[in-house]
């Protein structure tokens, strides 16, 4: 499971020849540690819109070293390009080039962030082109970079100012060292509302959140991060799991609930243990899956139909019991596991692909439903990830699916953690409908 | 502070125990009555265990300790203990080496648990995890602890092999010799028989005869038949094997290594498979031998613990009520003169506890008979249909009563789960309290016989 | 007329010693003596060995009391018993002889620190449907009190004395049971597994290594496929296991059937009359081969009443 080959390239002889030889040169990313500042630099705040002074106002707030402009040879921790007000694609060139001139300064594990608009109904074309150009030249952008810096941007629905507690909540994710894995994607802030960021370290604290298929890989490492942003875990997984289970619920002063979330009264299970042991459910997280490949040509009822089972049924079935009972609560969130292979396709896969594009298909439709309700629905969708699954890949197959990332490695089960955390916070209430995918920015999909 | 029972006066004397305790929900909680005081009740919280596997298998080189904290951080974790400060942990092992002289403390140390957690071992045989039960159910009920864990674990193949008695010696001497020629005239006491180490039996140490071919003696007194046996393992096996397909076990058992499921259960044995069977105990009597490995329990490794609490603490943790332990007896037998059979001893208690707590099987739902042997089931049924056993040996009128087959070990027994000796109890107290919650009314009435002609009853009463 | 032994006498020497005789006598086809001697042997101030009642205790799987256990009483007199078995007039061959039955009065709780005095003779020659057998008596006393007796039969086999009748050994061979049809008891009550080394344990705390119950090797020179166990293990084995506790006064028999071959499967059943320890009446007890379902040995134990002792 280890990268020997991200290793091997940091040992310093070696750095000079992966370099000469144009080999790909993956760097340790930077990960959120509690206690160290959201960015290691100063941050550059570019714009020429109203919302750039809220912005940097904001930023200022959380004790950063705003900067308007930098001096020369200065090293950059970050910039945030606002966009807000874009009405035409000329608007960009200013902009874009003087972003271009400092990325050299662009500290290790440095950020760029872009705050822009979707094209929405009845934009005027000028509009629609220089937003949709923002989309190109960041994704554009974030292949580009190095040193484990990323590029993301936020998306602003109609309505929803840069100011929005949301929006503030998805700057400082994806400014922080929590959004390492999350490269060349955009996340689209639908309505203002949520509490935005706390300055707490626990910002869920006081939620009980469930997470299935909790043993181990990804969904203990779920747990883990959501206990450390301070949520009550129950941890759900299938009986025959449930050693690894008790050992997770253990180390996190959790419950362990030994439930197949394919069986009928699951979802009853689940919400009568949420609400006799801690007075209702605020986090539901799906991370339970199988995987069962084979060609569609070899493909056999079992392993469709167990794939589809656990990985989407139980999903769906279980939602709709939650949304419908008084114990989830009102302003609940749902986080739904969906995978790269979902959007773009894996050879061998099309069971496995069909259910995790299927959750994301749920997660929009469902996001649409809820509406205004005050509940969040949003999927994560993990590219090619260190776990026990991806460690029996055979070795050459597994090198190659690590380099073809920007950031030429594989994420950790930490940085889906990171993101399903993010999602469940009271700051992410203002997204919902997403699937926004922690794949280092994977060449696979878009 | 936290320790005063609900009801200030609840700790004054009892004046005995003749009084039925049906009076109940006075003031809103269902508390045991008893003569003058009123204890408050003791309530079966949960339980977990480790499946079980038969000896030598996939937990040969698990120790009881290994098991043991296995089963408690498996209860932990269902609870939400982690850090929690019990009021007291009661286990014991009927197999144990010498090294586990404080087995339970020792596994509560390795455990989830609050370290200062206190513990204690307690042994009585296949009885250990029923009375470690009663034990601390009485402590609640006095008010002295507010929470406690049960339980019991047992390695048949982890068993102790004791070094035999000439090297025993030769040791002692040795350790006591100063002088080296006085160390060679205690290593020339050595013969190369004492090198052999003694392994474990199950042979009761004052016949030297096996459980087994006691029971054999019993059966064959009781003229048990084969294939009454035979029906009674195959009931245990369906039984337990639908309980799991439906679910039953999924918040009573933690795989443990690899295992998640009882290894010796056989979902899909028949009567057929079992009549094929030879007959393994028995084979000296008179009598046709009808005991096999089929309608015996093998030797068995696993542990199995219980959650006890008072009400109070079970709401002021938000955790679920599944019984109340209303009552226990044990009693004994003399065996060693071939007077009674070694495991008849629960024939004996159930009529005095029934008795004390006003009560007949009519009262009970659920009857938890531990199956050691299905024979033994079998011999304690028709003792208690017997009239003139009844009589003589038990000092009733008549008959104690029939116990209907589709209310006994309606989720299967030890032939289906195993035995670890010290579990069993602690495995058939919670299944029963599970089975009693899921019914939401009615009583269950628990059954163990234990080695040394020994045994355990207990009634169990849904809240 | 009472010979006084100066010393117990070595077990083994008189076991040595026998050997020799009888190895004489192979030579020379001595005429045996006809009659018994008539001499009774006295030994003065036994006592017994702590550490090897204990040793006893063990091997019988009781705790050490204050009290001589009525088995170790035996162990203590046999050498003075076999003294007289090896005197040269003595009429049978010391060595092979078969242990057929004991009959012994354990008259009061005998205390480990008291001095004994035992006097040991022969009587009841009689013929055998195999040979010949003889008793031999002997008491034990403390002070003027006689506090245990023993009376144990042995079977010569093969030797037919002179001046014995066909008719004697026709009423013997009619009081011996049939062994065609053995009645075993339909259940044991307890279960006896007896090592290849059980001869050898006894012989360490007994002193007996007559050379039939040490090994394979040492019991074929004496004709035996196997050893055999010390018929006084077994007794005492029974009367640890079924008998009273050692400050109890009781009498006991036990008759020998078939040997036990080490080593070898024992199964018992004890019929114990007694509610609880402290009311032991008595007991009855068979031992039995569950392959061969042959009888090893039964014996019956009761208690005695305070005046019932000597008489």
């Amino acid at each position: 499971m280890a990268d020997t080959y991200l290793k091997f390239v940091n040992a310093q002889p070696f750095t000079r020849v992966a370099k000469a030889a144009g080999l790909p040169r993956p760097v340790p990313l930077r990960r959120y540690m509690q206690g160290e500042p959201i960015v290691p630099g100063p941050v550059l705040v570019l714009g020429r819109s109203s919302g750039t002074q809220a912005v940097s106002s904001t930023l200022l707030q959380w004790d950063l070293d705003v900067r308007r402009h930098m001096r020369p040879k200065e090293k950059l921790g970050a910039a945030v390009v606002i966009l807000d007000d874009l009405t035409h694609p000329a608007q960009l060139s200013d902009i874009f080039l003087e972003l271009g001139g400092l990325l050299r300064e662009l500290l290790p594990g440095g950020r760029v962030v872009t705050i822009s608009r979707p094209p929405a109904h009845g934009t005027p074309p000028e509009t629609a082109a220089a937003q949709r150009a923002v989309e190109g030249m960041l994704r554009s952008l974030a292949k580009e970079l190095r040193g484990g810096a990323t590029a993301n941007g936020i998306l602003l629905d109609a309505g929803v100012d840069v100011t929005g507690h949301s929006v503030s909540a998805a700057l400082e994710f994806l400014l922080s060292g929590k959004s390492a894995y999350v490269d060349g994607q955009f996340i689209t802030v639908g309505h203002s509302e949520g509490v935005g960021p706390t300055d707490s370290a626990t910002p869920l604290s006081g939620r009980t959140a469930v997470v299935t298929g909790a043993a181990r890989g990804i969904g203990a490492e779920i747990v883990q991060v959501l206990r450390r942003d301070g949520a009550q875990i129950i941890a759900v997984d299938v009986p025959a799991a449930g050693e690894h289970l008790a050992r997770v619920a253990n180390d996190v002063g959790g419950t362990a609930l030994q439930v197949d979330v394919t069986a009928p009264d699951a979802a009853e299970r689940i919400l009568h243990h949420a609400a006799t042991r801690y007075g209702g459910l605020d986090i539901m997280v799906h991370n339970a899956g199988i995987t069962r490949d084979r060609l569609l040509a070899n493909m056999d009822a079992a392993r469709w139909n167990s794939v589809m089972a656990v990985n989407l049924e139980s999903q769906l079935r279980i939602n709709v019991q939650l949304l419908g009972s008084p114990d989830f609560s009102a302003d609940g969130s749902i986080v739904c596991l969906a995978s790269t292979s979902g959007i773009a396709g894996n050879r061998g896969q099309t069971n496995y692909a069909a259910s995790k594009a299927g959750v994301i298909g749920m997660v929009r439709a469902t996001a649409e439903a809820l509406a205004g309700s005050g509940r969040t629905i949003n999927a994560v969708a993990p590219g090619f990830i260190e776990t026990d699954m991806t460690a029996k890949m055979p070795f050459a197959t597994r090198e190659v699916a690590r380099r073809l990332s920007s950031l030429q490695q594989g994420g950790l089960p930490l940085d889906v953690a990171e993101v399903v955390s993010f999602l469940a916070s009271p700051g992410a209430a203002g997204i919902s409908g997403q699937a926004l995918r922690v794949c280092g920015q994977n060449l696979v999909g878009a | 502070m936290n320790n005063l029972p609900t009801e200030p006066n609840s700790m004054s004397e009892s004046n005995g125990m003749s009084e039925s305790n049906r009076t109940a929900e006075s003031d809103g909680t269902t508390e045991s009555y008893r003569g003058g005081a009123k204890p408050r009740a003791a309530v079966v919280i949960g339980g977990n265990r480790i499946p079980f596997a038969r000896s030598g298998g996939p937990y040969a080189y698990a120790s009881n300790q290994d098991m043991l904290t296995a089963a408690l951080d498996g209860l932990v974790a269902r609870f939400g203990l982690q850090g929690e400060r019990i009021g007291e942990v009661a286990a014991g092992a009927v197999l144990k080496h010498s090294r586990d002289f404080n087995l339970t403390r020792e596994a509560v140390l390795g455990s989830a648990l609050a370290a200062d957690t206190p513990a204690y071992d307690l042994q009585q045989a296949c009885a250990t995890g029923l009375e470690t039960v009663v034990g601390l159910s009485n402590k609640i009920k006095l008010g002295q602890i507010d929470s406690g864990i049960a339980g019991g674990a047992d390695s048949a193949s982890d068993a102790p092999v004791a070094v035999s008695e000439g090297l025993r010696r030769v040791l002692l001497d040795l350790s006591r010799a100063r002088t080296t020629p006085q160390k060679l005239a205690a290593l020339r006491n050595l013969r190369p028989a004492d090198l052999k180490p003694n392994a474990p039996t199950t042979a009761e140490p004052r016949t030297g005869l096996s459980m087994g071919e006691h029971q054999a003696i019993t059966t064959a007194r009781w003229d048990i038949s084969r294939q009454a046996q035979d029906e009674l393992a195959l009931a245990s096996h369906t039984n337990m094997a639908a309980a799991y397909d439906r679910g039953f076990f999924d918040d009573l058992v933690t795989p443990f290594r690899g295992v998640s499921r009882d290894a010796n259960l056989r979902a899909d044995t028949s009567l057929e498979k079992l009549a094929s069977l030879k007959p393994v105990f028995g084979r000296d009597l008179t009598a046709q031998a009808t005991m096999t490995a089929g309608n015996s329990t093998p030797l068995t490794d696993g542990a199995a613990v219980v959650l006890l609490g008072s009400e109070d603490y079970a709401r002021k943790h938000s955790l679920p009520m599944l019984a109340n332990v209303v009552d226990a007896e044990a009693a004994a037998v003399d065996f060693v003169h071939g007077k009674e059979g070694l495991l008849m001893a629960p024939v004996y208690a159930m009529p005095r506890l029934l008795q004390r707590n006003n009560m007949t099987f009519a009262d009970f739902d659920f009857f938890e008979i531990h199956e050691a042997f299905a024979s033994t089931v079998l011999t304690s049924l028709a003792a208690w249909e017997d009239e003139d056993f009844c009589r003589t040996q038990l000092g009733l009128s008549g008959a104690l009563g029939t116990v209907h087959r589709n209310k006994l070990n309606v989720n299967g027994s030890s032939l289906a789960a195993g035995h670890p000796f010290a579990a069993t109890g602690a495995r058939i107290v919670a299944s029963l309290a599970k089975s009693l919650a899921e019914k939401g009314s009615g009583r269950g009435l628990i059954s163990v016989c234990a080695a040394g002609g020994q045994g355990v009853v207990a009634i169990l009463e849904a809240r | 007329m009472d010979r006084v032994l100066a010393d117990p006498p070595e077990l083994t020497s008189l076991y040595a010693g026998a050997l020799a005789v009888s190895a004489r006598a192979g030579l020379r086809r001595r005429q045996r003596p006809s009659a018994l001697p008539l001499d009774r042997h006295r030994l003065d101030g036994l006592l017994a060995a702590p550490d090897e009642v204990e040793g006893f205790q063990r091997l019988m799987g009781r705790a050490r009391g204050d009290f001589v256990p009525s088995g170790y009483v035996h162990i203590l007199v046999f050498p003075v018993a076999v003294s007289v078995l090896s005197r040269p007039d003595f009429p049978l061959p010391l060595l092979g002889m078969i242990h057929l039955r004991n009959e012994i009065h354990h008259l009061r709780p005998i205390r480990l620190d008291e001095r004994l005095a035992v006097t040991a003779w022969v009587e009841n020659l009689t013929p055998h449907r195999s040979g010949s057998q003889v008793d031999v008596v002997v008491h034990v006393h403390s002070g003027p009190e006689m506090v245990w007796m023993g009376r144990s039969t042995y079977l010569a086999k093969g030797i037919h004395l002179t001046g014995t009748s066909d008719a004697d050994v026709a009423t013997a061979v009619a009081a011996d049971a049939s062994p065609a049809a053995e009645e075993l008891p339909g259940c044991p009550t307890a279960e006896w597994s007896l090592g290849g080394d059980t001869g050898r344990r006894y012989a360490a705390v007994s002193g007996d290594y007559n050379p039939i119950h040490l090994s394979v090797l040492s019991a074929r020179a004496l004709g035996m496929k196997r050893p055999i166990a010390h018929g006084m293990y077994l007794a005492s084995r029974m009367v640890a296991a079924a008998g009273p506790d050692e400050s109890t006064p009781f009498k006991w028999t036990v008759e020998f059937r078939a040997p036990v071959l080490l080593p070898s499967r024992v199964l018992l059943s004890a019929e114990v009359d007694a509610s609880s320890t402290a009311q032991w009446r008595g007991a009855e007890v068979v031992a039995w081969d569950p392959r061969r379902r042959r009888t090893h040995f039964s014996g019956r134990l009761e208690r005695l009443t305070v005046d019932a002792g000597a008489k």
